[in-house]
């Protein structure tokens, strides 16, 4: 029985997109001139008899007739995606490509704009509403089976995850006379990366306890030991030019990692729930949000070695532009929580500890100590 | 081509064409519009050209001012029509070349383009009121193919310009011959769409501000008194009259020889005029046929279909004797009824000032020679006015004996009349009476010279002078046959007189004392083959687009009901028992009397599972089972093609060999994919011989075995399914 209901229901469902497939249609401005026009030669026709104004009428009529029938060919069989590179970063302008292939057999697809249409809804104000409406990409013709690709530049307003709920194709093919629009699928999602600014005076330090030291690890530490060739990315400093001179080929002085090569990077993201109450805390928070992943990025392009802490998770010490994508998802998509207890992350030994908090105030002094760097990016 | 002057090149056409439009609509029209023929190549060339220093010099006039010329040129045209009373309609024709001079000046944006484009819409939309001549047929269709295209191509430009990284290129490339072909045919289809909506459209009657022909044809002949000498001025007049489909020449037992109009029976001595009154209504039937005359048809019965121009006489024109008249198109009532006076002619109610259409049915028959001869002098009473005389030379009568002598019967002598008028005089237009003499005797003795009006006279006198009743009849002469169209085509020129003479028992017969020279079209208004086929095209466009009315959508109406029922008759016929087999299953259908609520929704269900149904069942428990079925089917399939890939690499199946047999020899042939083959050739028999159902995964699995052995070549014998279960 069941069975039959759904059955029945599809069925249902299919004869309505049968009949009326799931579009819009509006006017456009010269669309209800030429209706106005039409219907007034529709009058003058009726008094008139003059079959010749009949004719012009009917004239009239089979362009309206005609719009419709193409318009609707050139949207049926189009499907689109989208690919957002995984780079893409809060404020700065990214290249979105939308593809859009015409699935038809031999008709092409003419003249078809698509609004890749963010999500309602989500995260806070993730997708600040661009002012110019929905990012537009046009196609001017697709011919049948062939995928075009067009671009179109987006700044996402704030980092985090951004939904995207599918696409609006939007055609006024052939006369210009209609605007016929329709959704069709592609969701999707990007995380938007929180912004990296340059350090200027990044923390620097010994760490806590000597015994922890490591050997014999290839770092930035000072203490040379040897030398190997010249690998693209290499600083030009550590280059020995008298060996280089005598060996023919740039080589570069190896130098031992020392503790200091291991940073911790802390960010304070649980808050007693007073603190929500305090002065511009969201912007606080986005800042310091901001300051972590700079400093977690200017580590990681020196070599060093970094650990991402929050207080909901933490990211494995690790080195790279692996670990720099890893750190910066992580603090894309975290979020001030508000608890009665709100410890500080751990700051773990053998590391360089920062700490980044929005206001410093709201810890307990104790576990501020355990960090020797505290950082309140003031905004 | 380039697309941007593909694009110029055709909207600049289509201002043409709306120059031509008016062009074609009037005289005066044609003088205004000449002027946008001078200025459309300057334009196109001069001012329009990207880049031209006209082109620049022009866009840096301030728009403000194009809006004064527009606005000074609209108060001039107003004035023409308040202060120098010119005609409101000629007014506006000025107005609208020049608002579009102006504009082809002006033009810098795209819109400005789409302002041409409505300007010349306009110019057509005005055609369409002043004039319905063929002209228009062929500017609005030529219209109608480049606005589609124009259309059309005016978008993807807009839309183009209006991207921000606006790919112009991309719209260079777009004009290929394909594209162009295709909109082409587009263009077509729009035509066809747009003729079926004409032909759709209901006609509500003939509307309040019906528009009478501007200047309907002058006839002459067929007032109620003709001056002798008036037919013959109209006798170089090449307009048309009327056309009229009946059968050919060649298929008439008897030929067609004139239209017959008006009569008269008295002659004062320079005008023919009628000397009673005897009018009477015959009144349609129901059905709107007037039945004229009840005696059965003598000889052969025809129909002739006539389409007459709009006329300042009401007379309705017929061939032989007509048994019935109908209307097809005459206003939106038809006719009522027509009058009949006491000779036979027919008038209808009023002027048509129209273009009008009325079916008769007539009797060519006319009788023989013989029985003419035969028919006497025992005139019945009543035909007195018919020998009515003027006052005479009396040569007239001396002359009528003369020809007579040795003719025994009346209708010898009318014979002699008509012969001796015919080759002893000489057919002219150029008749120059002598002062003072009556008119019949100049052209009798002095002149001897005359058209159709002075032998008809002639004749019809003589034959009263011999006591034989007759009388002058005005009409056409036959016309040219058109046999593209099927019709006769009766122009002004065509105009002619006759004589009717009486005979006891047989009634009036014609006769044409006319000479040859004034009967024929030799060398006179005869139309090549292509003249008469523009006219047959040109009569198609009068009666079928111009004249389209209420009666025909009735009539088309009526005859596809009359065309689906015979149809279904033939049907019937053709199928006999099996129809009423089909018919007994209808009644039981309908006997179960199930609601339509319910039959509907179901044949709707029905149509759909036919069409739709895979796609509708996906996700039930019947879609799975198909689903399964396609996939084990899809198993097999690739089994074959996978052995068949092998046996190209030299690992054939042997008839004898299992499946798993096969894969065995493979692997040990060192066959690239043999794995694959091994674990396809498992499957495959779990699939055929036992209950293995396959999933996606397996065909996945399959497909990536087989291009590990390496596709097979395309048309590789692949026979699927080969082990009998």
């Amino acid at each position: 029985m069941r069975q039959v209901a759904r059955l029945w229901r599809r069925v249902f469902r299919f004869a309505v997109r049968l009949v009326k497939p799931p579009r819009t249609i509006r006017f456009t401005r010269d669309g209800v001139k030429f209706v106005v026009v039409a219907l007034a030669i529709g009058v003058a026709a009726i008094n008139t008899g003059n079959n010749l104004l009949y004719l012009v009428l009917a004239m009239m009529l089979s362009f309206i007739i005609l719009s419709g029938v193409l318009s609707e060919v050139t949207m049926r069989g189009v499907t689109v995606s989208r690919e957002v590179p995984t780079t893409a970063v809060a404020g700065q302008p990214v290249a979105v490509r939308v593809g859009l292939t015409n699935g038809k057999r031999w008709a092409p697809s003419f003249s078809l704009a698509v609004h890749d249409l963010l999500a309602r809804g989500g995260r806070r104000a993730a997708r600040a509403p661009a002012p110019e409406g929905p990012p537009r990409t046009y196609f001017l013709r697709v011919a049948p089976g062939e995928t075009v690709w067009r671009h179109y530049t987006y700044t996402f307003a704030r980092r985090g995850r951004t939904r995207f709920a599918g696409f609006r194709l939007a055609t006024r093919y052939p006369f210009g006379l209609f605007l016929k629009s329709g959704v069709v699928g592609g969701p999707g999602e990007v995380i938007v990366l929180p912004p990296v600014d340059p350090i200027a005076a990044p923390p620097s330090g010994e760490s806590q306890t000597a015994g922890d030291r490591p050997v014999s690890r290839r770092g930035h530490g000072s203490t040379p030991s040897g030398l190997r060739e010249y690998r693209p990315g290499d600083e030009p400093r550590t280059i020995h030019w008298r060996r280089s001179a005598a060996l023919g080929d740039l080589v570069v002085r190896e130098f031992d990692r020392d503790d200091r090569d291991r940073v911790l990077v802390a960010l304070a993201t649980v808050f007693p729930p007073g603190a929500r109450g305090r002065p511009r805390f969201e912007e606080r928070f986005e800042a310091a949000v901001r300051r972590a992943a700079s400093l977690a990025a200017h580590y990681l392009e020196r070599g060093y070695e970094v650990e991402l802490r929050t207080g909901g998770g933490a990211v494995p010490l690790g080195t790279g532009a692996r670990q720099r994508q890893a750190i910066l998802t992580t603090l894309a998509l975290v979020e001030p929580t508000f608890a009665r207890t709100a410890p500080l992350p751990p700051a773990g030994a053998g590391m360089l500890p920062v700490l980044v908090t929005p206001d410093a105030s709201l810890h307990a002094a104790e576990e501020l100590a355990a960090y020797r760097h505290v950082e309140t990016p003031s905004l | 081509m380039n697309f941007e002057f593909g694009f110029r090149l055709a909207s600049y056409g289509l201002v043409g064409l709306g120059f031509l439009a008016l062009a074609i609509s009037s005289e005066t029209s044609l003088a205004v519009a000449s002027a946008g023929f001078v200025a459309l190549p300057i334009a196109f060339w001069v001012v329009g050209r990207p880049g031209a220093p006209a082109a620049s010099r022009l866009a840096a006039v301030p728009p403000r001012v194009w809006t004064i010329v527009t606005l000074v040129v609209a108060a001039l045209a107003a004035a023409n029509v308040v202060l120098l009373g010119e005609e409101p309609v000629v007014a506006i024709v000025e107005l609208l070349v020049a608002v579009q001079l102006v504009k082809l000046l002006s033009i810098r944006s795209s819109r400005d383009y789409f302002q041409l484009y409505a300007v010349s819409f306009f110019q057509l939309l005005a055609s369409a009121t002043l004039s319905d001549s063929i002209g228009f047929a062929a500017t609005f269709l030529l219209y109608m193919l480049l606005a589609t295209w124009t259309l059309l191509a005016f978008h993807l430009r807009e839309e183009m310009t209006a991207e921000p990284a606006g790919d112009t290129w991309a719209l260079r490339r777009l004009f290929t011959a394909r594209f162009a072909a295709a909109t082409t045919l587009l263009a077509v289809g729009t035509l066809a769409v747009t003729l079926a909506i004409f032909f759709a459209i209901p006609r509500v009657g003939r509307g309040f501000l019906q528009r009478a022909a501007a200047d309907p044809v002058k006839l002459s002949g067929f007032a109620d008194t003709v001056q002798l000498g008036e037919v013959g001025e109209i006798k170089t007049d090449e307009t048309v009259v009327m056309r009229v489909r009946a059968p050919g020449p060649d298929e008439l037992s008897q030929p067609i020889r004139f239209w017959r109009g008006s009569a008269f029976d008295r002659y004062d001595g320079r005008a023919w005029s009628r000397s009673v009154v005897d009018k009477r209504q015959v009144i349609a039937e129901p059905g709107g046929r007037i039945v004229l005359d009840r005696e059965p048809p003598r000889g052969q019965l025809i129909e002739q279909a006539v389409l007459l121009e709009p006329i300042d006489a009401p007379v309705l024109f017929t061939a032989g004797r007509p048994l019935t008249v109908q209307a097809v198109t005459v206003g939106w009532r038809g006719l009522p009824f027509v009058y009949r006076d006491g000779m036979g002619s027919l008038t209808a109610p009023w002027k048509p000032y129209g273009r009008i259409e009325y079916v008769v049915t007539a009797d060519l028959a006319s009788p023989p020679v013989e029985a003419l001869r035969r028919a006497g002098t025992d005139y019945p009473a009543g035909l007195a006015r018919y020998l009515d005389l003027p006052p005479l030379d009396p040569r007239v009568a001396e002359l009528a004996a003369r020809i007579t002598e040795g003719a025994a019967t009346p209708f010898d002598r009318a014979r002699a009349i008509e012969a001796h008028l015919r080759t002893e005089y000489e057919y002219s237009l150029d008749v120059r009476p002598t002062p003072g003499v009556p008119p019949l005797e100049d052209f009798l003795f002095t002149t001897r010279r005359g058209h159709c009006e002075y032998s008809a006279t002639a004749m019809a006198i003589l034959l009263r002078t011999l006591g034989i009743p007759s009388r002058m009849v005005s009409g056409f002469l036959r016309g040219e046959w058109n046999e593209y169209g099927r019709y006769y085509l009766v122009r002004q020129a065509e105009a002619h007189t006759w004589v009717e003479a009486f005979f006891p028992g047989h009634g009036w017969v014609a006769f044409d004392p006319t000479p040859p020279a004034g009967t024929g079209l030799t060398g006179r208004g005869a139309l090549s083959a292509l003249g008469r086929y523009l006219d047959a095209v040109r009569a198609r466009w009068n009666r079928y687009i111009v004249g389209y009315s209420l009666a025909d959508q009735l009539s088309a109406a009526r005859s596809v009901r009359g065309g689906t029922r015979a149809l279904a008759a033939r049907v019937r016929r053709a199928f006999g028992d099996a129809a009423d087999r089909v018919a007994a299953g209808a009644r039981w259908i309908r006997n179960l009397e199930v609601p339509a609520a319910v039959a509907i929704p179901c044949l709707a269900v029905l149509v759909l599972l036919v069409l739709r149904g895979r796609a509708l069942v996906r996700g039930t428990a019947m879609g799975a089972y198909l689903e399964r079925r396609r996939l084990n089917r899809e198993i097999l399939k690739l089994y074959a093609r996978a052995t068949a890939a092998a046996a190209e690499r030299g690992v054939p199946r042997g008839p004898s060999q299992t499946a798993r047999e096969h894969a065995g020899l493979a692997r040990a042939r060192g066959l690239a994919g043999a794995d694959g083959l091994e674990s396809l050739a498992r499957l495959y028999e779990a699939v055929r011989f036992g209950r293995h159902r396959a999933s996606r995964a397996d065909v996945d699995r399959a497909r990536a075995a087989i291009e590990a052995i390496g596709a097979p070549r395309r048309g590789a014998k692949v026979a699927a399914g080969r082990d009998a279960r």
